[in-house]
């Protein structure tokens, strides 16, 4: 999951990573060992945080045989409101998945690089998406404009054909390399098939 | 948004058009289209002349529907709005990609190179000359006047 200033300045950091995965995947139903396997903790050290949250009616609990399960409480007053701030922020990248997801194979790789992706992001920073495949920037407007009414934030895309990408990765152009070079938050693919593309190790 | 809004917004004039001005666009138009086309051009370069061989075509559309947008802050923006209100919604997923080229272009122009693919830039000039198409299509058949 990607931090985020804001919500670092917001909430203890626990508290963050509880709500990111419970709110933005709100209709799952969770068990600690699961949620703490997702999150790489040990359920003790969110035990109090989800005690709390669901004194606080954020979290709705109830148990099934020996074990406890709890999901966001999505009739709470604040639940939208909440929503609403994790997907500005920790959800930049499973809601540019969601939006990405219908051009199939036509997408290749597609990542987010500069200051999001570095977790360093102002509140009116831009998020840089680059995308490799055979797909158009005028096909992907229509999806960029919805990610961006979701966001609060301008979706900038960057878009090449494979056969540029590989070729302009393997001549070390200015701007990629210096994008191959920094933070790279994945959207689609792995630094392994970037690696497969690239011809580079 | 309406002509009469952005009229009122002072974002659009009243302007009566003539052969010569869009004599001259269509000029200004085929040359940027030539030059968008050339290979040995950086595809930043490429890309900025074939977005205002797509700016000067909205343009014929705004004149045409008897208007031209006032030279202020943000005139680019509301040529491509402009057009598609010209032209209706048959335009608009054209105008919606000039828009969203326009701010890559800004880029270009004033903050960093490289900024532009050769991949953007071949699509921008394959949109510009469709936009071309489209916008003297429709001039044929709603502003036969005005028509090549």
């Amino acid at each position: 999951m990607r931090t985020s200033p804001i919500l670092d300045a917001l909430f203890p950091e626990v508290r963050t990573k509880i709500l990111a995965a419970t709110v933005s995947q709100s209709e799952k139903s969770w068990y600690l060992t699961e949620l703490a396997r997702f999150l790489h903790t040990r359920p003790s050290s969110l035990q109090r945080e989800v005690d709390n949250l669901g004194k606080a009616g954020i979290l709705e609990q109830w148990r099934d045989g020996r074990r406890l399960y709890f999901k966001a409480d999505t009739n709470s007053p604040i639940f939208a409101d909440l929503k609403s701030l994790f997907d500005k922020t920790a959800g930049i990248l499973p809601l540019l998945g969601q939006e990405l997801e219908p051009f199939g194979e036509r997408i290749q790789l597609a990542f987010v690089y500069g200051s999001i992706a570095r977790s360093q992001e102002a509140s009116g920073s831009d998020v840089d998406l680059l995308v490799v495949g055979t797909v158009g920037l005028a096909d992907l407007i229509p999806a960029l404009r919805s990610a961006e009414q979701t966001l609060g934030r301008p979706v900038n895309p960057t878009v090449f054909s494979i056969e540029e990408f590989r070729r302009k990765a393997r001549n070390n152009d200015h701007f990629l390399s210096t994008v191959l070079k920094d933070t790279k938050q994945f959207v689609k693919g792995s630094e392994h098939e970037l690696e497969a593309i690239t011809g580079k190790g | 948004m309406s002509w009469k809004q952005l009229l009122a917004k002072g974002e659009v004039k009243v302007h009566q058009t003539s052969k010569q001005e869009l004599d001259n666009i269509r000029a200004l138009i085929a040359r940027d289209l030539a030059d968008a086309a050339l290979v040995g051009l950086s595809a930043d370069r490429r890309f900025a002349t074939a977005y205002n061989a797509a700016l000067q075509v909205g343009k014929i559309a705004v004149a045409c529907s008897g208007y031209r947008v006032s030279a202020k802050a943000g005139h680019h923006a509301v040529t491509f709005e402009a057009a598609r209100l010209a032209i209706g919604s048959e335009a608009s997923l054209l105008t919606d990609y000039f828009d969203t080229c326009r701010r890559k272009r800004n880029v270009i122009d004033y903050d960093n190179s490289s900024v532009a693919t050769e991949t953007e830039a071949d699509e921008l000039l394959h949109k510009a000359n469709e936009f071309h198409a489209l916008v003297e299509r429709w001039l044929a058949a709603h502003r036969p006047a005005f028509a090549r």
